[in-house]
């Protein structure tokens, strides 16, 4: 297969994002490797300005391409997890009823006469959406230029970075899990994600700045379905499992410390048990877990040409791989 | 531009070409990568489709498993699984493989021979073997999501204040204790599948399998409970793939059931639905207070009479759909108070 070069960012041709000395620490993206798929399926999703559906198994690396891309492209980024509670209104904004009624409850009683804000403004609670499509009206929670800034100012909801010079500032929005979330809430998010606009709880209509570049990422393991509608609006990636020769290369830049004999057995006991588990229709284990295999056995310095490699290994496995949810007993008892 | 402009709708054949256009692919791979990922080609990705069967329903086209205990004939088989015909095991191909060579035959001899007379006469065509009829499903793929979003969904405390009910009591200069807040419908208690794969719902065995694949598509298949049974839905039993064993059927509290049934009665609307082991079941339900539903493949002159109030029967039916539903468990919700 012909090596594919993005049009819209730039990655070095083994497709390996190794890191930005730019970022600081506490909000560096990890290294992350492309699949040539993921690389065409975000230059596509640039391309065309349509959200990017990331479909895979749990720990198969679909939220941290979205990070590694607001590195990359060394864009803001801005995401939300989506549980069963998550509503449109969190995602776009919300009205703080509460602190509205409590500073119209002391302002009554006369204790503090500026309790009560003077504008409806200062009681919206910018959502990922608003933040996405224009943070300066987020930051100041919607109030006009000619108003001074809002009594509190809301917290940013990511990692917000400078735009190198001359280059327009750009939002990664992550939605991450839609398929947790109930079966409306996909078809809700039409109108943000097809118009790049919705609606405030004073009428106005909030657009999007002109301009402003935005790659949205939302991330399903397809535990439920989606709306075909939906789906229909995205540009879709499916992350498979990387094969053997694939973690490898992922164990090189996520865990560079650790002996490349150990990480070739570790790959190969993933193999076979992807297949063991697969059969028995249990769920197979991730690329995080492998990691997470890799870094303990380097941790605890365990050495595969160990006398007690086997015995420590099958516990190991155990724990960070198969992860019973049964005991060896509650299996063999009877029902 | 006006506000409906903006609207970018579906991915079309106009976004696949200012895709090509803007990207430049180098060659016909990048071409079919790039339409592949824009839902376009043999490389689109259908993300909906089940990434593998679930071990919560038995596939009872699938060869058994070496956990799975074995069929045992229909006599003598336990109530709720395995019940199924099994297709034979495809025999194995052989080790060797034959030489072939494919070369050009000439074409026949002729002209010389005389015409044979039967083929100038009027013949009439074999009878073509009968193609499989198309089976329609009870349950379409375009109504599933609705009806089963509609037919499962419960009421939970929302976040959101509901202003009528506070301006209520504020008018009534009473103080609320906390503050009133609107249900929301929600999907998180999941549901419990019970399919009656008896000898009775023959013909809609397949639709059985379907209903419990929608309902995973819908709630997920960690929110879904399937179990099988025959005849009496209290003795309904699931493989569990964890612990390799079957398990008994018992309701959760406020969980909704939903059973796939025809009552057993064969077609035969005069046939008592052995009214004791149904009422019983019922009572069961209602002392959890889980939601119970039972979907009929007969129509409503077929149901039964005597399951009182609070299990809703709906016609499983293709022309069955969501505003239906909610109409009719708005009515029966009513009734009930």
């Amino acid at each position: 297969m012909s090596h594919y070069t993005p049009r819209n960012f730039t990655l070095p041709a083994d497709y390996c994002f190794r890191g930005d000395p730019r970022d600081p620490a506490e909000s560096a993206a990890d290294p992350y490797i492309f699949s040539r798929e993921a690389v065409i399926a975000v230059d596509v999703a640039l391309a065309t300005g349509r959200p990017l559906l990331v479909a895979g198994p749990p720990g198969c690396g679909k939220s941290r391409l979205a990070e590694t891309m607001a590195a990359v492209l060394r864009w803001n980024f801005v995401y939300q997890t989506i549980t069963s509670r998550t509503r449109l209104e969190q995602l776009t904004v919300e009205v703080d009823h509460l602190r509205r009624l409590n500073d119209a409850h002391l302002a009554a009683r006369s204790t503090s006469p500026h309790a009560l804000a003077d504008r409806d403004e200062e009681y919206y609670h910018p959502g990922i959406f608003w933040w996405a499509f224009d943070a300066h009206s987020a930051r100041r929670r919607g109030l006009p230029e000619s108003v001074a800034r809002p009594r509190s100012e809301p917290r940013f909801p990511g990692v917000e970075r400078k735009p190198p010079d001359e280059a327009r500032e750009g939002t990664v929005l992550l939605l991450d899990e839609i398929d947790k979330a109930e079966p409306d809430l996909p078809n809700d998010l039409l109108e943000p994600l097809d118009r790049g606009s919705f609606g405030l709880p004073d009428g106005r209509t909030l657009r999007a700045q002109d301009g402003a570049q935005r790659l949205t990422v939302i991330t399903t393991n397809r535990e439920r379905e989606l709306p075909p509608a939906f789906v229909r609006r995205c540009v879709t990636l499916l992350l498979a499992e990387p094969a053997r020769e694939a973690l490898v290369a992922i164990a090189a830049v996520r865990a560079p410390q650790a002996e490349k004999t150990l990480v070739e057995k570790v790959a190969d006991r993933i193999e076979a048990l992807r297949q063991e588990l697969d059969e028995s229709g249990r769920r197979p284990p991730g690329t995080s877990e492998f990691l997470d295999a890799v870094n303990t056995c380097q941790q605890l310095r365990i050495a595969v040409d160990s006398p007690d490699w086997e015995e420590t290994w099958q516990q190991i496995e155990l724990v960070t791989l198969r992860k019973p949810m049964v005991t060896e007993d509650e299996r063999s008892r009877p029902a | 531009m006006s506000v409906l402009d903006r609207r970018r709708g579906e991915i079309g054949l106009g976004d696949v070409a200012s895709a090509l256009r803007s990207l430049r692919p180098a060659d016909a791979d990048d071409v079919a990568s790039i339409a592949g990922v824009l839902g376009f080609g043999l490389r689109a990705a259908d993300l909906n489709a089940q990434p593998a069967p679930t071990p919560a329903i038995y596939d009872h086209q699938r060869p058994l498993t070496p956990q799975r205990p074995q069929q045992t004939p229909s006599h003598e088989r336990l109530p709720g699984w395995a019940m199924p015909p099994l297709l034979p095991a495809p025999e194995p191909l052989p080790d060797d493989v034959l030489p072939s060579q494919i070369f050009r035959e000439s074409p026949l001899a002729g002209g010389g021979e005389e015409r044979p007379a039967w083929l100038g006469e009027a013949y009439r065509l074999l009878p073509q073997e009968r193609a499989t009829p198309l089976r329609h499903a009870l349950l379409p793929a375009r109504t599933a999501r609705g009806v089963l979003v509609a037919a499962l969904a419960t009421w939970r405390t929302g976040s959101e204040i509901d202003v009528t009910e506070l301006t209520r009591l504020l008018a009534e200069q009473r103080m609320p204790q906390r503050l009133p807040s609107l249900p929301v419908a929600t999907l998180e208690r999941g549901c419990q599948l019970l399919l009656d794969f008896s000898d009775s719902m023959v013909p809609w065995w397949e639709d059985l399998r379907e209903l419990a694949q929608q309902a995973i598509a819908v709630l997920g298949d960690d929110l879904v409970s399937a179990y099988e049974f025959a005849g009496t839905p209290a003795e309904a039993q699931r493989w569990d793939v964890e612990r390799e064993r079957l398990v008994a059927w018992r309701p959760e509290a406020e969980r909704p059931i939903l059973v796939a049934t025809d009552f057993g009665i064969r077609g035969t609307p005069s046939l008592r639905h052995g009214g004791a082991e149904w009422r019983a079941f019922v009572a069961r339900c209602v002392s959890v207070g889980a939601p119970l539903l039972f979907f009929v493949p007969w129509s409503r002159g077929y149901w039964p009479s005597h399951l009182g109030l609070h299990p809703q029967i709906v016609h499983w039916h293709p022309a069955t759909s969501a505003a239906m539903l909610r109409r009719q468990r708005g009515l029966s919700r009513r009734v009930a108070r």
